[in-house]
């Protein structure tokens, strides 16, 4: 049985790996195949030179999903180029952000990542142009209904997704790194200053990349994919300059954007999953409110496994799901986001899965 | 179970359509859902030939060989009493009644040790079928072109495999025959793939 305490050394740590018998792999490469984990953490075992652990009767595995995730990573760059083109010809100045960000950049974490849609960053005031420059080239909205709509123009930090179908592409275009309504909001115009000038593709720097995703995983209710945050943060700033170095820059711009107590909970999280020695609390005490919520996100990101998950879980990770939620919008739009969420799911469940789609229909007809 | 096998098995080229060997000799028969790939592979399954898949060819790009899946084949609807008629020695589930593909039932056709029995394969044919009822059997062999793009139109990881896909594609087409046929008998399908793989 793949015990918690196991899976942590395994997949956080790389360690313990050899004592792991059939059925513990078994475990292991589900966790990861649901998590979309398996070509990535082929990449961390491959680059510490353990990957030679992986025993034959899985080995087919791991293989198919680099394969895989290499055949994302070229379509990733071929769309890539193609937004190149289009916004620098409109004269929208544009980075990319997360997966895309990670493989483009050619970070660490970027190999073998998979990623579900293509994210970029623009400025608030270009939005209208590049509106019209991506919906002039083959992009549509996904259709919505107006509630959600609404939520993501006015309250969110990114429009609608657009997708490609053509291309078979989904785009996600952030204008900022929070949805605004929470009021903290971050310079963006730094952001897109921090790309490198000769890089091929507009990307972050690594402490940008550190930020985002941490505000993603702490200022959010959703921590599906939070242990692949964790990962992500992890091996940037163990990148080239050494963890130390990275840490200290990340640090840096943390609190320059307010973030200080985003930073310290991250270093709590690094601390307990990765063993992240050089983090380790420094006498700076968490206020009470992070303190639970880093107990929270410490159950909530681990993956939903019978062998892993234990008693009261499923409690830690509604509270983070209420205390996520709440870091991102207001108590008064957060009740109505919440009421009209129950709303159509008590419709759905009376009236059937399609009845706001069939009613949308029938008035337009 | 297919889906998961063409979802994640990436280390094979891996093609929609079912696989039947004979005397050291694979016949591939690309199609989509509901061409009657299941129910003629499952006939000549019980006929004297190795059913290696009711539904994916799975390819070695170092080999070409054709892996053997010991998976029971999937019926539907009129297929079920079809095989029930055709083939006494298959064991056939009960039917789950009004899926979203109708009805369905499972047939099996080997024991374990039966199966165990079965080796890697390379193809030497590739058919696509269509079954006209009624009509005499045609057979038209196909330019080497032509069977490349249909046999493409039927890969399921072609686009992730990238270049190891073309060049296992390539050499899959070089080293077969490709027939179009039209058929309404599988007793005469069934004595014209014999003649084939006896050749």
């Amino acid at each position: 049985m793949l015990s918690r305490k196991c899976f942590i050394d395994a997949y956080c740590r790389l360690e313990g790996l050899e004592l792991l018998d059939e059925q513990q792999w078994d475990s292991l490469l589900r966790i990861l195949r649901a998590k979309s984990l398996t070509a990535s953490f082929y990449h961390r075992l491959s680059r510490k030179g353990i990957d030679a652990l992986i025993p034959d009767y899985c080995e087919s595995a791991f293989v198919s999903a680099v394969r895989f995730a290499d055949a994302q990573a070229h379509q990733t760059a071929n769309q890539a180029k193609k937004l190149n083109t289009l916004l620098k010809s409109n004269n929208i100045p544009f980075i990319f952000l997360k997966g895309a960000a990670y493989t483009l950049g050619n970070t660490a974490n970027g190999v073998g990542r998979l990623m579900t849609d293509i994210d970029i960053c623009v400025i608030r005031d270009d939005i209208g142009n590049l509106e019209n420059a991506l919906t002039g080239c083959g992009w549509t909205f996904k259709e919505m209904d107006e509630h959600d709509d609404k939520y993501y123009r006015a309250w969110s930090h990114e429009l609608p997704p657009l997708k490609n179908d053509q291309e078979g592409v989904v785009l996600d275009v952030h204008h900022t790194l929070l949805p605004p309504v929470k009021g903290r909001l971050l310079n963006i115009s730094d952001l897109l200053l921090s790309a490198k000038t000769d890089a091929e593709y507009p990307v972050p720097s690594k402490e940008w990349l550190v930020l985002h995703s941490a505000l993603h995983l702490m200022l959010n209710e959703d921590v599906e994919n939070g242990l692949r945050d964790l990962t992500d943060i992890f091996t940037l700033l163990n990148s080239n300059n050494g963890f130390e170095q990275n840490s200290a820059s990340t640090a840096a711009l943390f609190k320059q954007e307010g973030f200080h107590d985003e930073w310290l909970m991250l270093s709590e999280l690094l601390v307990h999953f990765f063993d992240a020695t050089v983090l380790k609390n420094k006498g700076v005490a968490l206020p009470l409110y992070c303190k639970i919520r880093v107990f929270c996100l410490k159950r909530a990101v681990l993956p939903k496994f019978s062998s892993i998950t234990v008693k009261f879980d499923g409690v830690w990770s509604f509270i983070n799901f209420v205390m996520g939620y709440y870091s991102k919008m207001p108590l008064n739009i957060l009740a109505k986001q919440a009421g009209y969420k129950c709303y159509r799911n008590s419709v759905k469940l009376i009236f059937g899965e399609y009845f706001f789609r069939k009613t949308k229909q029938s008035k337009e007809n | 179970m297919n889906w998961a096998v063409a979802a994640f098995e990436h280390t094979k080229l891996s093609i929609h359509s079912s696989v039947v060997v004979k005397n050291g000799k694979a016949i591939l028969f690309p199609a989509s859902s509901g061409s009657g790939k299941s129910t003629l592979a499952t006939f000549l399954g019980a006929s004297g030939w190795q059913m290696f898949s009711d539904e994916m060819a799975l390819i070695d790009p170092d080999s070409l060989n054709v892996t053997p899946l010991y998976r029971p084949s999937s019926l539907k609807n009129n297929a079920i009493d079809i095989i029930e008629n055709l083939c006494a020695n298959a064991t056939i589930s009960p039917r789950a009644l009004n899926t979203h593909k109708g009805d369905i039932a499972h047939a099996k056709l080997y024991s374990p040790r039966e199966f165990s029995a079965f080796t890697p394969t390379p193809p030497t044919h590739v058919i696509f079928l269509r079954f006209s009822p009624k009509k005499e059997t045609t057979i038209m062999e196909l330019t080497q072109t032509d069977a490349f793009a249909m046999l493409l139109r039927n890969a399921f990881n072609y686009n992730i495999l990238g270049k190891v896909g073309f060049d296992t594609l390539t050499r899959v087409i070089s080293s077969t025959t490709a027939y179009h046929i039209e058929y309404s008998d599988v007793h005469d399908l069934n004595d014209f793939l014999c003649e084939l793989v006896e050749s």
